[in-house]
């Protein structure tokens, strides 16, 4: 119980969430590269 | 630097001093002087991992780093939030559930005790060295510039980390470290907001981004795949997962910072926060350096950054050699102020033909420049063959002094100085961690009393300390031993993640397997170092395999010895 995440149901949203702002980052970042 | 700049320094460093010594006053145990009482929330443990990270080299290298070589260091960083997702799922509740006070006593308990102190040794012996250079590096650049001689600069960084951190253990070292880095990144943040006014009224932000970008300055992702080079995304997605999983997973400086948490879930929640920022905090580092970039297209920057070093050689024969060199470079400036000039206008009207040839233009007179800039170091090593002609360290810190408004000054010299202090506290905090609780009072003596304990750890704060102080000011003296402690951690680091994936991983392997196989994995990694040219990058990585198939299959050969 002191370890359920706030926000979300599981841990494994956060975890989605921050390797989704990685992907998002590295799109972002190679658009501007190849801009 | 005016009265006002003393000031701001040195108001900024004792406010903070002061405050986390005497808000963290009272009564400790061992336990609650290295470890904190278990209160720091998320955000806490966030920032006390970022500030450790991020030493003074961070902020005095990095924005020089994307003057040179535009933004593409960044990439080193993508393996990073990956690392935090394996951390948190794998090693956190592990560190939690047997309530260990630093990663290697975990080791004993699922291994022995010969693989614990083996992995404890190695770690304070790779994080005492880069103690000393997380004090050194900055203590010469603000020694230069300051005028000061590296002991007091020295003395200065180490005797205040001393003070917090023996007065208030581990509490004060996270309480510090969020006061530091709120400083350090509203002085770097306000150093390139001015960047960008300080530039011709003409210039828009857009005609900035437009100008960076066409000389090549936002390289942020190159998609080659190449072992032996750090900067591209298979590199920084790999190796770097790799080097942060050992980094955050192992090494008790960080592991120390997040294991003060309330819960796991806090911790987690910490290094998450982490993963989250990291990179956009690089990004915006480099991207104030690249707005140094653009105001010195518009501003004459100095042939040689470290204006002190040039000074000395002006006072020798190659004086006017020098000078030469710098009235060649005002006329190449004044060609390329033109082109850039024009280049603007073309950006402004939108004309792609007349951009392409005047980038092109501007490029060349920059190639010619980083030549003249080379021969200028060629005869700056003539005149004075022990002087350091590395000036990348200097072109922030240069820009600042020259460029910014008094107090301001004062406030990006402390921001180095504060920089350098929490990272070294969080070292700090670890080596007496890990002397305390896994060599002395596991091996050396087992049946103290409590109080001898806390006076101990307090005494191993110091002592490591002093050794760093001391490291620090002989280093400069040393060329070759600087260069040796910024590669050893890459000799050791394969072989000390590789024990703990096994530990976590492969449960059936025991003690005997794991510690033979480390033994050959580090043999391996120094063969490959000193006689082959395997790609640096890939040390960790052969490492940590060896260490992992090697107990795997030592173990069924030592199944009836292991306990």
């Amino acid at each position: 119980p002191a370890d359920k995440p706030p926000v979300f149901n599981s841990w494994r949203s956060w975890y989605g969430l921050l390797l989704g702002a990685l992907a998002i980052q590295i799109v972002l970042y190679l658009w501007l590269t190849n801009y | 630097m005016s009265l006002l700049d003393w000031l701001v320094l040195f108001g900024t460093i004792l406010t903070i001093v002061s405050y986390g010594v005497l808000k963290t006053r009272g009564k400790k145990t061992m336990e609650s002087y290295l470890k904190g009482d278990g209160t720091l929330k998320w955000w806490m443990i966030g920032i006390s991992i970022m500030a450790t990270q991020a030493s003074a080299i961070t902020f005095l290298s990095t924005p020089g780093q994307a003057i040179e070589d535009g933004m593409r260091f960044l990439q080193f960083y993508f393996g990073l939030p990956i690392a935090m997702v394996i951390i948190s799922v794998t090693f956190v509740p592990i560190y939690y559930n047997l309530n260990v006070l630093t990663a290697y006593e975990y080791l004993e308990s699922r291994f022995d005790l010969k693989t614990r102190l083996l992995t404890a040794s190695l770690f304070l012996v790779l994080r005492g060295l880069s103690a000393g250079i997380t004090i050194f590096a900055p203590s010469l650049v603000l020694s230069t510039i300051l005028g000061w001689s590296i002991t007091t600069t020295t003395l200065l960084i180490g005797a205040m980390v001393i003070v917090y951190s023996v007065s208030g253990g581990s509490r004060a070292v996270s309480l510090t470290q969020r006061m530091q880095l709120s400083v350090v990144m509203g002085g770097m943040l306000l150093a390139g907001i001015l960047a960008f006014t300080l530039l011709p009224e003409k210039i828009s932000f857009s005609d900035t981004l437009n100008l960076a970008g066409e000389l090549g300055k936002f390289n942020l992702v190159d998609l080659e795949f190449n072992p032996n080079e750090r900067y591209n995304i298979w590199s920084g997605l790999i190796a770097g997962t790799f080097l942060f999983l050992s980094y955050f997973g192992t090494d008790q400086s960080q592991v120390g910072r997040y294991l003060g948490g309330r819960s796991i879930a806090e911790s987690r929640l910490g290094l998450i926060f982490n993963g989250l920022l990291k990179i956009p905090m690089q990004f915006i580092i480099l991207f104030i350096g690249v707005l140094v970039f653009v105001f010195y297209l518009f501003n004459q920057p100095p042939v040689f950054y470290n204006q002190v070093l040039r000074a000395k050689v002006l006072e020798t024969e190659y004086g006017d050699k020098l000078k030469a060199s710098e009235s060649e470079y005002d006329l190449l400036y004044a060609e390329k102020r033109e082109a850039v000039d024009q280049l603007v206008e073309s950006i402004q009207r939108e004309d792609d033909h007349s951009i392409m040839t005047l980038r092109e233009r501007v490029l060349a007179l920059n190639a010619k420049e980083k030549e003249l800039r080379e021969g200028v170091k060629e005869t700056i090593k003539e005149a004075i063959p022990a002087a350091k002609t590395q000036d990348r360290d200097y072109i922030f810190l240069n820009f600042v002094l020259n460029n910014l408004p008094h107090g301001i000054i004062g406030l990006l010299l402390a921001v180095m100085f504060l920089a350098a202090m929490s990272s070294m506290a969080g070292e700090l905090s670890a080596l007496s961690s890990t002397t305390a609780s896994d060599l002395y009072r596991r091996a050396i003596n087992k049946t103290a009393s409590p109080e001898h304990y806390l006076k101990a750890s307090r005494g191993f704060t110091v002592l490591w300390a002093v050794l760093a102080m001391v490291f620090a000011m002989l280093a400069s003296f040393a060329e070759n031993l600087i260069q040796f402690v910024n590669i050893v951690g890459s000799l050791f680091y394969g072989t000390i993640l590789g024990i703990f994936l096994t530990a976590f991983y492969v449960q059936y392997v025991k003690g005997n397997a794991v510690f033979i196989a480390a033994i050959i994995a580090e043999a391996v990694v120094l063969y490959c170092y000193f006689f082959t040219d395997l790609a640096f990058l890939l040390y960790n990585i052969v490492g940590c395999a060896i260490v992992v198939l090697g107990g795997i299959l030592l173990q069924p050969l030592l199944r009836g010895s292991s306990k």
